[in-house]
């Protein structure tokens, strides 16, 4: 079985419609895979949060706090990093830090 | 691990390989596949993890975090010159980490046969010999021929080539283990034609 993560949120990183990296390069994949019937054949997962130790593997304390803090002046939206789940194999989970536009 | 899955794909914003340990850069924020490659290494006790990444472009911050981590193989396949500017052949990695970063620099007019056959020996050698106990992909779809901001003379149907070449050595070294991650990939409407394509790797 192939799992296919995936979690709404991923939308509400907003970039803007005229920016490459916009939420229509994953709302297309959805419905096209949808339409083809490949998104039935997938175990569709959705993430957990990563907590700040995980991050903090490979990101310094002054990085997150400051996209923490730029996401803070950009509005309430949310965006995700990937991590794994700790008992369920190859679950990624996620970490809410507020919208940054870039 | 618990094998639950045989592999997985991550569709997931923002990319994250341009992301270093102390910026985001490159539309990226954190590095999803770094952090997931520490996950995997302390929550597992795997020794050997290779990051295998086909965006166009040159996962700079992946290289950077595991420059000097023997236990981390990180090959890239990009566009170069390019952004970010990084990716030369001469940067293999530092200190411990010597020979544990491979780049493949490739000119804009790579056709798509050249990069399948340099994809192929790459991982039926160096991936191999490294042992992997996981693999990871820093899948950017970016390298796509019609892509607007990248582009790399693949074709739709070359994801599922490159994912199959992936799954055979997955076999062979770790059990079929492959978590992919999206990257880059920009063409809106073929976008998602590469990722079917890719999955359909995965899943068979
Ligand atoms: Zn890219």
């Amino acid at each position: 079985m192939t799992i296919l993560v995936y979690d709404e949120i991923y939308k509400k990183h907003d970039t803007g419609l005229y920016h490459p990296e916009n939420f229509l390069r994953i709302v297309n994949t959805v419905k096209y895979l949808k339409l083809t019937g490949t998104w039935q054949k997938l175990d569709i997962v959705k993430p957990r949060v990563a907590t700040n130790e995980e991050i903090a593997t490979v990101h310094s304390i002054y990085h997150r706090e400051k996209i923490a803090e730029l996401a803070g002046t950009g509005g309430g939206y949310v965006i995700l990093i990937l991590m794994f789940h700790p008992i369920l194999t190859m679950q990624p989970y996620t970490l809410p830090v507020r919208h940054l536009r870039l | 691990m618990n094998n639950e899955a045989n592999n997985a794909f991550c569709l997931i914003r923002p990319p994250g390989h341009h992301a270093t340990p102390t910026r985001g850069m490159g539309f990226c924020l954190f590095n999803n596949v770094a952090v997931a490659a520490k996950y995997l290494q302390r929550k597992y006790h795997l020794d050997n993890i290779v990051i295998i990444d086909w965006d166009v472009h040159h996962g700079n911050g992946t290289q950077d975090t595991f420059y000097e981590d023997p236990s981390v193989l990180y090959f890239s396949l990009h566009r170069y010159p390019f952004y970010p500017g990084t990716g030369s052949k001469n940067e293999t990695g530092a200190g411990k980490g010597v020979g544990s970063t491979i780049n493949i620099p490739l000119a804009y007019d790579t056709t798509p046969k050249k990069y399948i056959s340099i994809y192929e020996a790459i991982l039926e050698n160096d991936v191999k010999e490294f042992r992997p106990d996981f693999i990871l992909i820093s899948s950017g779809f970016d390298s796509y021929c019609l892509d607007p901001i990248g582009g790399l003379g693949l074709g739709i149907s070359e994801y599922r080539v490159l994912t199959e070449i992936t799954q055979k050595i997955a076999n062979e070294c770790c059990e079929g283990r492959i978590v992919s991650c999206l990257e880059g990939g920009y063409h809106l409407s073929d976008l998602p034609r590469c990722i079917e394509e890719h999955l359909n790797g995965l899943i068979n």
